[in-house]
């Protein structure tokens, strides 16, 4: 009977998981929690959390995790912001051109879209310093989707002048506006 | 059930950071990596198959994939070799993949740059002499030719301890704690596991007859080296390893 009882025990007990097993999954679930309140935060960028924005606390994730995707050793400071020159001159009617016929990237950012239209090519580039660009009627895009831009890189060239929309917290901005 | 086919496992934490790249819109990176890590496998598997090796698992890995290959030990030694250095061979060719790319306009400039800068510290990471890492498994290779077994797994894990302590440093300032704690990980792990390594050895070499096969050895010290079939003289008497094999688990 001993071993009967013994054999019960043991089967009782392996429907308990391992301490280890139990941590595992909580810490996976805690960070899949996280990253669904960031992700709303992207999406919603006056959400706020315990009274903290969202749109604070995505900053400070991608500058710590950031580093994550990076493999470029020489670079001692990975989130170098490219000086504050005027690049672009202003034309009217939302045009701007430049000192030769390439568009210069602000600052460090993303290539988001590229697509081809009527009037040009149509580039889309999210910033690091929280501004989206939008490119319209190059003549020539030196680019392609998920390209990550440094500051002094060339986007692609135009013959005359080509327009350009600058948006940061959903409103859009002057070019002089980005680096304040 | 047993089947010829690899079995391929995703690690848990690959999810986290494929999910962590999405979030910071960083994808293409981490695409980037594992299509260079799973070609540098493939080559691993290539040289494997000549050799009629198997393999019984690949990994997928946050930081690469990982395959493993049974019965490696079993090879010649410049067998062994070959089976490991296709793995940064691989490299040449990826790049050669990633010039053909951008020459036929499937990626920019920038990805270009990316990619191939991706590439370099690929093979850079690839060929540390940190033991789970190819560069590892060579190094340790050419130690036991030169030295003594317990001496070859101190020195290889001290030389691993001390370029993993320069390189994590200088990942670290740019923000790669996943490939920096990786390697101290390993090089640590492989300091504190050296008597358990040489004794898992011991008895590994002394479960089948191969070391039989290696050239004769006479040391006048009680050392064993890998690559050969040891014999020791003691007080004017010569002693095989394998007839006095536990004596080397005491000391």
């Amino acid at each position: 009977m001993n071993n009967i009882n013994g054999i019960r025990k043991r089967i009782n007990s392996s429907h308990k998981h391992h301490r280890l097993y139990v941590v595992i999954i909580s810490a996976l679930l805690l960070a899949s929690i996280t990253l669904a309140t960031l992700i709303y935060g992207k999406s919603n960028t006056d959400a706020k959390i315990f009274g903290i924005p969202l749109a604070d606390i995505n900053k400070r994730f991608d500058n710590f995790f950031g580093g994550l995707f990076q493999s470029n050793i020489n670079t001692s400071t990975p989130d170098q912001t490219v000086s504050t020159s005027v690049k672009y001159t202003y034309l009217g009617n939302n045009y701007y051109e430049c000192e030769d016929q390439s568009v210069p990237a602000i600052a460090d950012g993303i290539v988001n879209t590229v697509a081809l239209e009527d009037s040009g090519y149509y580039v889309l580039i999210s910033y690091k310093n929280g501004v989206t660009a939008q490119y319209f009627e190059l003549t020539e895009a030196f680019v392609k989707p998920n390209d990550n831009l440094k500051g002094s890189d060339t986007i692609g060239a135009y013959e005359t002048k080509f327009k350009a929309l600058f948006i940061k917290n959903n409103e859009v901005i002057k070019y002089e506006n980005i680096f304040d | 059930m047993k089947t010829s086919l690899t079995e391929i496992s995703l690690h848990p934490l690959t999810v986290l950071y494929i999910a962590l790249s999405l979030l910071l819109g960083r994808f293409s990176f981490v695409f980037a990596l594992f299509f260079i890590a799973f070609i540098h496998e493939l080559f691993h598997v290539f040289a494997a198959r000549i050799f009629k090796l198997k393999i019984s698992e690949i990994q997928i890995l946050p930081i690469g994939c990982y395959a493993n290959i049974e019965n490696i030990d079993t090879l010649k030694r410049f067998e062994q070799i070959i089976v490991l250095i296709s793995g940064p061979l691989s490299f040449f060719f990826t790049m050669a993949l990633i010039t053909f790319f951008y020459r036929t306009d499937v990626i920019s400039i920038y990805g270009y740059r990316e990619y191939s800068e991706i590439n370099f510290f690929m093979m850079i990471f690839n060929l540390l002499p940190i033991y789970p890492l190819d560069g590892g498994r060579i190094l340790k290779i050419i130690l036991s030719s030169i030295l003594s077994e317990k001496k070859s797994i101190t020195a290889s894990a001290i030389i691993g301890l001390m370029v993993s302590l320069i390189f994590s440093l200088q990942l670290i300032k740019i923000g790669q704690y996943l490939f920096s704690s990786f390697i101290l990980f390993y090089a640590i792990k492989n300091i504190l596991n050296i008597k358990r390594e040489y004794q898992s050895f011991l008895f590994k070499r002394y479960s089948n007859e191969q070391f039989k096969t290696y050239r004769i050895k006479i040391n006048h010290k009680r050392l064993i080296y890998r690559y050969s079939y040891n014999f020791f003289v003691e007080r004017n008497k010569i002693y095989s390893e394998d007839a006095n094999w536990p004596i080397f688990l005491k000391k």
